[in-house]
């Protein structure tokens, strides 16, 4: 996700490497996110992952996860909602 | 990218979506990982890593079944129970793609296939024959062959459809090559006006009277060393001479037809050989004793070229 590299490195002025929750929402279709540490819960409707600074939530409808590992997760379906739960933005 | 081998896995237990944690902490990417019921989850694995699922989850409150492989997995684990048919089928190509450049059989079509027998000589000795191996540079070299054994054959071709080799001959005609002119000769008495010599050596000048049957222009060159070497005339000459015609009749009524008659006879005189046009500069009639005697003034164009 070379693109928030350039956002970050442009908002603070240098910090490079971001270890919170990145995610890119396609309305309706997915969403991938990126340092995801593990999955906090997980049904149909959401699906909650959990990052090194805080939760993230999916939800939707007909929510599958359709790949995860190595700090990596693509949830597809009827994405509707990413949200940030708790911790740091 | 997802693999293309993949096992499918059905986990049951309590909050089944931890178990994805297990195999992610375990290195084990987890694909199309979808929840069927409060306790159950399905997801699939890269076939290397199958077994390590089962190695994660012994002895853990999870129970974990194999449900099935991906298609591409399948259709691989199918070949490989099936040795023969496989090593058959490898065969088979092997043997339709080698039998594909066999020659079984020479048909010689054309006009000129009454050569047949010698045309399958010819291409005996190319190369192609009936249970040989067709090259497209052995057809050449038939090709060629086949133009240079055959002197009335305009056109040949060889070429291949499936296991008949097709040659095709076609008759031409045998044109003539036009005998060239080794000199030029004046075809009636008069003055040369013109004289372009082009190829050999001009025996005339312009403004010279020749006679009839004078050489104009002679076939040959001279070399470096004096030498005369023969060869062919390529030369244009204007003639300016006359041509005289006698006719029984007389009046006003005869002479026109005089006149007509004498160019007419002029024409079928003169313009034969190597004249190329005829040209009446004058005319003059005169009645003599019951005859009608014209003269004409001619410009004839003499050319000899290739």
């Amino acid at each position: 996700m070379r693109l928030f590299e350039e956002i970050l490195s442009g908002a603070d002025g240098g910090e490079v490497a971001f270890s919170g929750a990145k995610a890119v929402f396609l309305g309706g279709r997915c969403a991938a996110l990126e340092n995801v540490r593990g999955i906090f819960a997980y049904t149909a409707g959401e699906v909650v992952f959990e990052t090194s600074r805080g939760r993230v939530r999916v939800a939707g409808e007909d929510l599958r996860i359709a790949r995860y590992g190595e700090g990596d997760a693509l949830v597809e379906g009827k994405v509707r909602l990413v949200e940030l739960l708790e911790g740091e933005a | 990218m997802k693999p293309l081998f993949r096992d499918s896995f059905c986990i049951e237990g309590l909050s089944p979506h931890r178990a994805l944690d297990r195999l992610a902490r375990r290195g084990v990417r987890v694909f199309d990982a979808c929840k069927t019921g409060p306790a159950r989850l399905n997801f699939a694995v890269s076939a290397k890593d199958a077994e390590k699922v089962f190695a994660i989850f012994a002895g853990s409150c999870y129970t974990v079944t194999k449900t099935g492989s991906s298609r591409a997995k399948r259709l691989v684990a199918a070949v490989r129970r099936r040795p023969g048919f496989v090593c058959g089928a490898a065969l088979f190509l092997a043997l339709s793609f080698a039998a594909d450049g066999l020659v079984l059989r020479v048909d010689v079509t054309g006009s000129a296939a009454r050569y047949a027998a010698r045309a399958e000589e010819v291409l005996a000795e190319a190369g192609i024959g009936v249970f040989s191996f067709y090259s497209e540079e052995a057809a050449g070299r038939a090709r060629s062959r086949l133009l240079a054994e055959f002197a009335d054959v305009a056109f040949a071709e060889v070429e291949k459809s499936g296991c008949v080799v097709r040659v095709t001959l076609e008759a031409g005609e045998i044109a003539e090559v036009p005998a060239r002119k080794s000199e030029l000769r004046a075809p009636a008495s008069g003055e040369v006006e013109e004289l372009t010599v082009l190829r050999g050596e001009a025996c005339a000048e312009e403004g010279q009277q020749v006679a009839a049957g004078d050489v104009l222009v002679l076939g040959r060159v001279a070399g470096a060393d004096g030498a005369y070497k023969e060869t062919f005339v390529s030369a244009r000459c204007v003639l300016r001479c006359g041509y005289a015609f006698t006719v029984a009749g007389g009046g006003e009524e005869a002479v026109r037809r005089a006149l007509a008659a004498a160019r007419l006879s002029a024409e079928r005189d003169l313009l034969q050989g190597d004249a190329a046009e005829l040209t009446v500069l004058e005319e003059h009639a005169a009645e003599q004793g019951g005859a009608i005697a014209v003269t004409l003034v001619l410009r004839l164009v003499l050319a000899v070229s290739y």
